[in-house]
């Protein structure tokens, strides 16, 4: 003890326990490297066991642990210092978001497969060395088939795909697969739609999923398309041709409707031009746009949402419905467009706004215009309408409209006012939180409300593709429903009126913008329980502990 | 016993320091640490403190007297008193935590620790080294090792100023 204190500015090892009970762990590990004394009364269980135990609880359980070795079972301890290490390095490893991957294509190989009935018809395998393509083109290449199949003579029916009637069933699968086996990756598994017509290309088209998993982004912006060239044997269709090719879709609010016509009407509706145009549509805001092509038609389907919901309280939902006919040197387009306007008292109403549209509007608009209704519902057939409502594309253009929500409504019989109390506690908190808070609320109501919240964030979450864990709980709000009258029997033949209660509760779900989030990730970091705290050990434990083990070492 | 009826008059504590300098305290002043607490309540009014020099007691008798009339009023005045009272050198502080700690005054000794912690924080390893005089007693194969085992902290700036 003494020697340590001769030198004249060295802090005495009591002094240094005593602070080191108000370091945080960073500061303890750095000291801990200062020198051996340091170390000693850094790494002192007292200090860690709290630290550890408060950051990563599950681990301190690991401090005592029996290990059976040679038939005896010890029990050897690790200390909280190495286990809040640990802890923090896997924490670490979570929060960095893995690398991306770099594959060359020289390490890839393409399988394309072409099925009909279940039975494989034509399969090839393409080494991604043998292909060449232009380099600031799109990602393309052909394969003749008809070249492969004299080279190898192997199947002698390959690329049989039986009578034109049938073609329908027609089914294609392109796989990546990496070199070696490695990994394998599902580019498109698409099955053929409509009918095919002699001396076109039947194509197949599928979006790629987005990159990474969890994230906001529910498109990719990719596309992975394939054609088919087809020619006639004896009335049975032969694949003469495959072409695979992904293209991107880049989606931004930028340039003015007016150009679609403009920007497709000198081109023949290849497949190719067709994506053009859809790369067109997709720069709408709030765009929605599924299409499908096939037989050298193409039809696309566009709603567009008023500029501001919130202030014009007004809904513009404009349909537009371009159509390409005829083969690929002759070609017409035409453009339908119904607009519709419709007030609407509350940003809540947009889901049912959009519902009538989905199911009525549309039958009447095949209805109105009389001569394309066959073309319209071949398109119809194949076609999902969803509300692309992606947030970025939203806040990019329009931060008030921005509000992206779900709302569930629920009648059930309880008193309002009740209801009331628990819908209060709820509202305005993060959908996780507010579960949370529910599952322990002792109030009867508080069940049903969590049932509600519960199913308006999978509908959000299912439907919508928002992210769960950015939703919050808007609105929460409570009507009147049906008040059930009952008799109540009194003396003497009298009789009272009795009221049955039922109340609405309607619950709406936003995405918290980002300077919500970032002002909950600051309150989350200054609340954490142990922030600033120190830990005391009483001194009179402290000598027997580690007096020895220093006096050893220093003197 | 004897010593409830002695606690009503203005009883004085006479303390006496590791150089055997005598100083006299109130009794109200003097109760706030636990050490000389206890020794009150068994009724004795010379308190010896051997761990404690006259340098230290003479500040820490200050810092008592400050705390010990500590009303609403004079919170502004007894936080600058604080400021300036833990605005030493290292060698100080060592000193009160040292008396502190043996006089058990807890709101000191977290005080004083505390500021110590908030001087030694974000340091680099090295520049610790230096602000003590602390010869490094690993060798270079012992310092990597340790230093792997403490990655995680090793991550973003340090401070280097010695102060």
């Amino acid at each position: 003890m003494s020697t340590v204190s001769s030198s004249p500015q060295q802090p005495p090892w009591q002094v240094l326990v005593l602070v080191s009970n108000h370091l945080d762990p960073k500061t303890l590990a750095i000291a801990s490297c200062v020198c051996k004394s340091w170390s000693i009364s850094m790494t002192l269980d007292q200090i860690w066991q709290p630290l550890c135990c408060s950051h990563y609880p599950s681990l301190s359980r690991l401090h005592n642990f029996t290990t059976t070795m040679d038939n005896s079972s010890s029990t050897s301890t690790v200390s909280y210092r190495r286990l809040y290490a640990l802890g923090q390095r896997a924490c670490n490893r979570r929060l960095k978001q893995p690398s991306k991957p770099c594959i060359s294509l020289n390490n890839i190989i393409f399988a394309l497969n072409i099925y009909k009935n279940s039975a494989c018809m034509v399969s090839l395998i393409k080494h991604g060395r043998q292909l060449s393509f232009d380099k600031k083109g799109v990602f393309r290449f052909d394969i003749d088939l008809e070249r492969r199949i004299s080279g190898f003579a192997t199947d002698m029916k390959n690329g049989d795909l039986g009578s034109f009637d049938t073609l329908g069933d027609v089914r294609v699968t392109w796989d990546v697969i990496l070199e070696g086996y490695k990994g394998v990756f599902n580019v498109m598994n698409c099955k053929g739609k409509g009918r095919f017509v002699l001396g076109l290309e039947g194509w197949f088209s599928e979006e790629l999923p987005p990159p990474g998993c969890c994230s906001s982004d529910t498109v990719s912006g990719l596309v992975a398309d394939l054609r088919l060239g087809l020619k006639v044997e004896d009335g049975r269709a032969m694949v003469e041709k495959m072409s695979a090719g992904i293209l991107s879709i880049p989606f931004s609010a930028s340039p003015p409707p007016a150009a679609i016509p403009h920007h497709t009407g000198h081109h023949s509706p290849d497949g190719h031009d067709c994506l053009a145009a859809l790369l067109v549509l997709r720069r709408f805001p709030l765009a929605l746009t599924k299409w499908w092509a096939g037989n050298g038609i193409f039809s696309a389907y566009l709603i567009r949402l008023g500029k501001d919901i919130n202030k014009t309280r007004r809904l513009f939902l404009s349909i537009h419905c371009f159509t390409f006919e005829g083969n690929s040197s002759t070609c017409n387009i035409k453009v339908l467009e119904v607009q519709k306007q419709k007030a609407i008292s509350k940003p809540s109403k947009v889901q049912a706004v959009f519902e009538g549209y989905k199911t009525d509007k549309f039958s009447k608009f095949g209805r109105t215009f009389g001569s394309y209704k066959v073309l319209l519902f071949v398109g119809l057939g194949s076609l999902t309408i969803f509300i692309d409502v992606t947030p970025s594309a939203a806040t990019a253009n329009n931060p008030g409209a921005a509000i992206l929500l779900y709302l569930n409504v629920l009648s059930f019989s309880r008193a309002q006012k009740k209801v009331n109390l628990v819908a209060a506690l709820v509202r305005g908190m993060r959908v996780e939180d507010a579960l949370l808070q529910l599952q322990v609320t002792v109030k009867r109501a508080a069940k049903t409300v969590y049932q509600v919240i519960h199913s308006a964030r999978a509908n959000a979450v299912h439907n919508h593709g928002f992210d769960p864990d950015r939703l919050l709980v808007a609105e929460a709000f409570l009507g009147k429903g049906l008040f059930k009258k009952r008799l109540s029997y009194h003396a003497k033949g009298k009789c009272g009126m009795m009221m049955r209660p039922e109340c609405r509760l309607t619950v709406v779900l936003r995405e918290i913008t980002p300077e919500e989030e970032a002002e909950i990730a600051k309150l989350r970091a200054t609340r954490s329980p142990l922030y600033g705290i120190g830990v005391e050990v009483p001194l009179y434990l402290v000598p027997e502990i580690i007096a020895p083990q220093i006096l050893s070492r220093v003197g | 016993m004897a010593s409830t009826t002695e606690t009503k008059q203005k009883k004085m504590l006479i303390l006496k320091s590791a150089d055997n300098d005598e100083f006299e305290i109130e009794e109200s002043v003097g109760v706030q640490s636990e050490t000389i607490k206890n020794l009150v309540e068994d009724g004795f009014t010379f308190v010896p403190l051997p761990n404690v020099y006259t340098k230290a007691l003479i500040k820490i008798i200050d810092y008592l007297k400050k705390h010990a009339n500590k009303t609403d009023s004079n919170d502004e005045e007894i936080k600058t008193f604080d400021k300036d009272f833990v605005n030493t050198t290292f060698d100080d502080l060592f000193e009160l935590v040292s008396a502190a700690n043996y006089l058990h005054i807890s709101c000191l000794m977290n005080m004083l620790c505390q500021t110590i912690a908030d001087r030694i924080k974000d340091k680099s390893p090295e520049a610790v080294r230096k602000i003590f005089h602390i010869n490094c007693d690993y060798t270079p194969e012992e310092e990597a090792k340790i230093r792997k085992a403490n990655a995680q902290a090793f991550e973003g700036q340090f401070d280097e100023s010695l102060d």
